[in-house]
């Protein structure tokens, strides 16, 4: 092997066998790595050795890819015209990019590119191709949106920064490129708009990614649970989502997104409460049925935590609260059943929690047919048995209901948690537990922040005015949202401005 | 783990809406708790100009001295905690700790004296007397838990709460504010200076508890705006004390409001949501004395926390001048306390489960006390509920039990024991006396105080009485719902009467307490298997006055104002209804034949005529049976109220009640002697109707 340069890598030299050694070296038993020889120009006089993951290449010769096009063009020119037209790049490829030693080229190709070595030329080409397998762009699983558009995020996160760019066509979108992960390489990218993101937000998440060492990142969710502060809560300090459109809102509003190569899920920080509530249509519709649903999805998220709970309350302790006629019939709904009221309950949420489980991981199909045999038959023979109650039925699927309205999974999931919590504080302490539970919530909430922000804002001073917080429980009709929310750089809160307005005021 | 960075939000720093909100809900909580009490005791009707004056004087004071103070924080924007650690001579140091142990011994008393405070509410209104150790160790472990997560946090929450505590309760003052009798606001004047002044005194010092905020002040974003938050606070506290105190007043009246333990919660039990979602509200909305209570008591423990720091601080906290609440030292401590607090509350969770299931209860909707020789008879109906039928419920037959005992709480005691359920009084709806116990004062008494006594016995429970009221208790009487539903709607369905005509726990407990007052008690008897009223009987000043029948108790309503519309037939057999009644009356002195001074009460009642089959008559047919109509409903009127005094012996317009408000000097003559005064009285009532063109 040639000597090593200072950063203890493999310096590309001019003598071909030599680099096809080394590469071969670094690549030894990767029966997945390709390495090609072959002769190029017209009179076949210039070895090149191609390198490249299987299928991660398209076949060259058939395919009109940029490697197939380049390769056509050098085996067609003279021989003595390959090297010159390798070192000028005047093959036309616009991302070629010249790798200086062996360990570039190798970890280029490991991010999907085909390398390309060229015998007297003391570099190697990294040459995009179509390069790791993936999705392509779909529908999204959840986030789904009665208006707008559907389109999901893929696997790659150069796919994915593309379709936020497609987005938000505007040359003061950044995208910082990290890797992250010793042994995986992941690419991580930081995507913002130079003058809205705060500056102090940026050096702080790229602070946080240095801030650990792991040999692999496979999903944004592991990087998320690196780089929050609070760990210990059930609630999610970074947003998710699987949406670009919900992305490049984000963005707009000042705030950073992170995206992982191999994940769909991107992360939005900082992000509070009120964020989690809001749906992307919420914007695509009109702000009286926006408000109304956003409104109801606070409610489910309080509920989603509570009813259970507050039902062992009342029944067992404060019968008083009730309509007489309503309490007749849940004492009535009771006789027989043979567990106490918190066991039925627990029953019944776990039964609902394993049919949710067995619904994720069985095949699609099959999922309908679990909560068909979970709803109907569970449910109505469990009520037949008498071993739970017509009543609780009734409470575990309206709690059911409202978790899944919540728009955000990793966000509905804390109330799925605290939701037992508060189970066990009713049925030993009723309504005293109920307020018991409700006061810690609020005070680990109130504690709670993301990047600075906390997470109750825009219902707490957030420290910098409040004027753009008009977006919370309401949906404020279009004209009236004209500033951006407190994550944006202060100088640059207007985001929306009458042109007939001051055209009126200029021509009076 | 390592701090995090301050971007967006000022960490330690509390902005000026925060510590208004926080401060607010800090002095509402527990003067509404207190002071409606204490006011009635002292000041009875004036209370409001005591609450008024009381927080004028604390207002400004607070803001002078705040204002004051601000002026001295270094820096005043953005400035930490002043540091103790720079306390130059030793004297300053002494004189910095000596201030810091008093304050600490202060705060820590206060902060006693709100956890038995809060724990007592919880106790009478949420649990049994079985949980005083849980609550006791949950809320010091949650106040632990608030405090480790500082001020900032602290004030967050109530930030947040703020809204969803001030708006269901203004919608429930507003509800209960429809109940509301203006003339229990009379006289104004008359307690007295010395009580009033003492009033005046109480209140000042429950909003000089706004000192708290100069504590609060190092912790301020902007110092000087303090004050103004402050006085604020005051205000508005003031305003909404006022509002429930007038409303309270309206509803209960100072003798029952001094005796009730927390009006302003029973408040909330009386208060009826339309539409009936909730039969109850009390235990719902005790969650605003719970969360402004625990607001206080957090407040004691974290600036009492913060006076530990300045008396022992940490090498840390000494360097970063953030007393006992921040710093490594603090979070230790407060740690290990926490700690242990958890394994004591984990402890008592064991051994402290009181609950009972809905089918392990029993929930008598009609209770009969029917005659006895000695002690009770006291009879139970309640919905049999063993059906697998959900839809049975109320429909479902009553199962009868009557039990015989010394006093009441025994008589529950023993049908608890041989039902082996528990008897949940919730949701009560009918109350049968036998005619023998209401004539006796002293049992009644006995029975009322059972009712005050038990916190859970619904106070809008209707009221009857029964020649034999064990008779309906025998047996099941196929009324197709149960006893006690049955009795309600019997009452309830009647639209002529307004609903405040309908007597209940809560009006014989107003009589119990001042000794005054005037209800028709409806008096059933069993007609064909059911029972039914065949009349009423007036109670007036805890005393039976005798009976109004059926067919006059219309009368009796119109003149105590509880007539919605009245129907009935002429003596010439024309059928009328007169609507839209109005009422307006005024009590004056007219000298008597011995240069006494007689109290004269004139009534002018208004209404709209409505003739059936007025449209085949004549207009001037019309005008001329106004007249009669009028002529005949005013004479009826005036010997019936005559012979209720006479025959009786009763106010039937109930106007001692009203007499402050028509005539102070009056009042002032006859206050102490009711009977007196209804002997005197002469009323005299006017009735005029208005034809209503067809």
């Amino acid at each position: 092997m040639t000597e090593k340069n200072t950063k203890g890598q493999h310096p590309v030299v001019k003598d071909i066998r030599i680099n096809i050694r080394n590469y071969q070296e670094l690549f030894s038993d990767c029966s997945d790595i390709k390495m090609r020889q072959m002769l190029l120009g017209k009179e076949m006089k210039v070895r090149c050795m191609i390198a490249y993951i299987e299928t991660s290449v398209g076949n060259m010769m058939l395919e009109k890819s940029a490697l197939g096009q380049t390769l056509n063009r050098l085996c067609e020119i003279p021989s003595e015209s390959v090297l010159a037209c390798v070192e000028e790049n005047s093959m036309g490829i616009s991302d070629a990019a010249p790798m200086d030693t062996i360990e570039e080229a190798g970890d280029g190709m490991l991010s999907g590119d085909a390398i390309l070595f060229v015998d007297g030329y003391n570099k190697a080409l990294k040459i995009p191709d179509k390069g790791y397998p993936g999705k392509m762009v779909s529908d999204t699983e959840s986030e789904k949106v009665i208006r707008g558009s559907n389109e999901g995020f893929t696997e790659s996160v150069k796919m994915n920064t593309a379709l936020i760019r497609k987005r938000i066509r505007s040359p003061k979108v950044k995208v910082k490129e990290k890797k992250v992960g010793v042994r995986s390489k992941t690419n991580v990218d930081l995507v913002y708009i130079e003058d809205l993101a705060d500056p102090d937000l940026l050096k702080n998440i790229e602070d946080r990614l240095e801030r650990f060492e792991i040999d692999g990142i496979l999903d944004s969710g592991m990087v998320e649970q690196l780089t929050e502060s609070s760990w210990y809560s059930p609630f999610p300090q970074f947003q998710t989502t699987l949406r670009p459109d919900r992305a490049a809102m984000s963005i707009l509003e000042g705030r950073i997104v992170l995206l992982a190569d191999n994940s769909p899920a991107a992360l939005i920080l900082p992000t509070d409460y009120n964020s989690f509530i809001q749906t992307s249509d919420d914007y695509y519709n009109r702000w009286e049925i926006a408000s109304f649903t956003r409104l109801l999805r606070y409610a489910a998220s309080f509920l989603a935590m509570v009813l259970p709970g507050l039902y062992l309350a009342v029944t067992n302790f404060h019968t008083q609260i009730l309509p007489t006629s309503l309490l007749l019939s849940f004492a009535s709904a009771r006789q027989g059943v043979p567990f106490p009221g918190i066991v039925e309950i627990l029953l019944m949420e776990l039964a609902f929690e394993l049919l949710r489980e067995a619904g994720v991981r069985l095949p699609g199909a099959m999922g309908n047919t679990i909560g068909i045999v979970g709803g109907l038959i569970i449910g109505q023979a469990a009520v037949d048995a008498n071993i739970v109650s017509a009543m609780v039925v009734i409470v575990v699927a309206f709690t059911a209901l409202c978790s899944f309205a919540i728009p955000n999974e990793e966000f509905a999931t804390a109330f799925r948690l605290l939701k037992f919590a508060f189970i066990f504080l009713c049925a030993f302490l009723g309504f005293y537990g109920f307020l018991l539970g409700l006061l810690l919530v609020l005070i680990h909430l109130s504690h709670l922040e993301s990047f600075g922000i906390p997470y109750m804002t825009p219902f707490v001073s957030p420290g910098q005015g409040s004027k753009g917080e008009r977006d919370s429980l309401i949906r404020p009709p279009a004209w009236v949202l004209n500033r951006r929310p407190v994550y944006a750089s202060p100088g640059e809160r207007v985001r929306l401005r009458r042109k007939d307005r001051n055209q009126k005021e200029s021509e009076s | 783990m390592e701090r995090e960075r301050t971007l967006f939000s000022n960490n330690r720093k509390v902005s000026i809406r925060q510590m208004k909100r926080l401060l607010f809900l800090e002095l509402f909580g527990i003067s509404s708790l207190i002071l409606p009490g204490l006011m009635a005791r002292f000041c009875q009707t004036d209370g409001i100009f005591a609450i008024a004056l009381g927080a004028a004087a604390a207002g400004g004071l607070i803001k002078w001295l705040l204002d004051q103070a601000a002026g001295r924080i270094p820096g005043a924007e953005g400035a930490d905690e002043p540091s103790n650690g720079k306390a130059g001579s030793y004297g300053r140091r002494f004189w910095i700790k000596s201030r810091a142990l008093l304050l600490l011994a202060l705060f820590c008393l206060a902060g006693g004296f709100l956890l038995f405070l809060l724990t007592a509410v919880i106790e009478n209104q949420l649990l049994d007397a079985g949980f005083i150790w849980i609550i006791l160790v949950t809320l010091l472990a949650a106040g632990g838990y608030g405090i480790a997560r500082g001020i900032e946090c602290r004030a967050r929450i109530y930030e947040i709460l703020f809204w969803f505590l001030v708006i269901p309760l203004l919608i429930m003052l507003a509800i209960a504010a429809i109940d509301v009798d203006p003339d229990y606001w009379l006289p104004v004047f008359a307690c007295g200076w010395k009580n009033f002044f003492l009033g005046t005194a109480i209140c000042f010092g429950f909003f000089m508890l706004s000192l708290l905020s100069l504590c609060m002040l190092p912790f301020c974003a902007k110092p000087k705006e303090a004050g103004r938050a402050a006085a604020s606070a005051i205000r508005w506290t003031a305003v909404l004390d006022i509002g429930l105190y007038l409303i309270l007043l309206g509803i209960f009246q100072p003798e029952l409001l001094m005796s009730l333990k927390y009006p302003a919660i029973s408040l909330m039990a009386m208060a009826q949501i339309p539409g009936g979602l909730f039969e109850r509200q009390d235990a719902l909305m005790t969650a605003i004395w719970f969360f402004s209570l625990f607001a206080l008591f957090n407040s004691f423990i974290f600036y009492g926390v913060l006076q530990t720091g300045r008396i022992w601080p940490g090498k840390k906290e000494k360097k970063e001048g953030q007393g006992g609440a921040g710093g490594k030292t603090g979070k230790i401590r407060i740690g290990i306390v926490l700690f242990l607090i958890l394994l004591a509350a984990v402890a008592c969770l064991l051994n402290g489960c009181g609950l009972k299931e809905p089918e392990q209860r029993l929930y008598p909707l009609a209770l009969g006390v029917p005659q006895a020789e000695e002690g009770y008879d006291i009879s139970y109906a309640w919905p049999v509920t063993s059906g697998n039928d959900s839809s049975t419920g109320a429909a479902s037959p009553d199962a009868m039990e009557t039990f015989k005992a010394r006093s009441l709480f025994e008589g529950e005691q023993e049908a608890s024991e041989n039902t082996d359920r528990v008897l949940d009084f919730n949701h009560l709806k009918a109350l049968v006396l036998d005619t023998s116990v209401l004539a006796k004062t002293g049992k009644m008494e006995e029975l009322l105080a059972y009712f005050i006594e038990n916190e859970n016995m619904a106070w809008n429970t209707c009221v009857f009485v029964m020649d034999d009221a064990s008779g309906i208790f025998e047996k099941d009487m196929g009324l197709g719902k149960s006893l006690g539903i049955y009795l309600e709607e019997l009452v309830q369905s009647r639209d002529d009467r307004k609903e405040k005509a309908i007597t209940t726990i809560k009006d014989l407990i107003d009589q119990y307490a001042q000794q005054q007052g005037t209800a028709l008690i409806p008096q059933l008897s069993v007609k064909d298997g059911k029972p039914v009223i065949t009349a009423y009987r007036v109670y007036s000043a805890m005393h039976d006055h005798g009976t109004v029948s059926a067919k006059d108790a219309w009368m009796a309503d119109l003149l105590m104002g509880n007539a919605r519309y009245v129907s009935l037939t002429l003596e010439d057999g024309t059928y009328i209804t007169v609507n839209h009644i109005r009422i307006e009356r005024s009590i004056a002195p007219a000298q008597d034949g011995n240069n006494g001074r007689t109290p004269v009460e004139t009534m002018e009642i208004r209404g709209n005529l409505e003739i059936s089959g007025s449209t085949v008559m004549s207009a001037k047919d019309r005008q001329k049976l106004r007249g009669y109509a009028q002529e005949q409903i005013q004479t009826m009127l005036n010997d019936f109220c005559a012979k209720q005094r006479e025959q009786n012996k009763v106010d039937i317009t109930d106007s001692f009640q009203k007499l402050a408000g028509y005539d102070r000097t009056l009042w002032e003559l006859y206050r102490n002697n009711p009977e007196a005064y209804g002997k005197k009285l002469h009323t005299d009532i006017r009735f005029s109707l208005k034809l209503l063109t067809a």
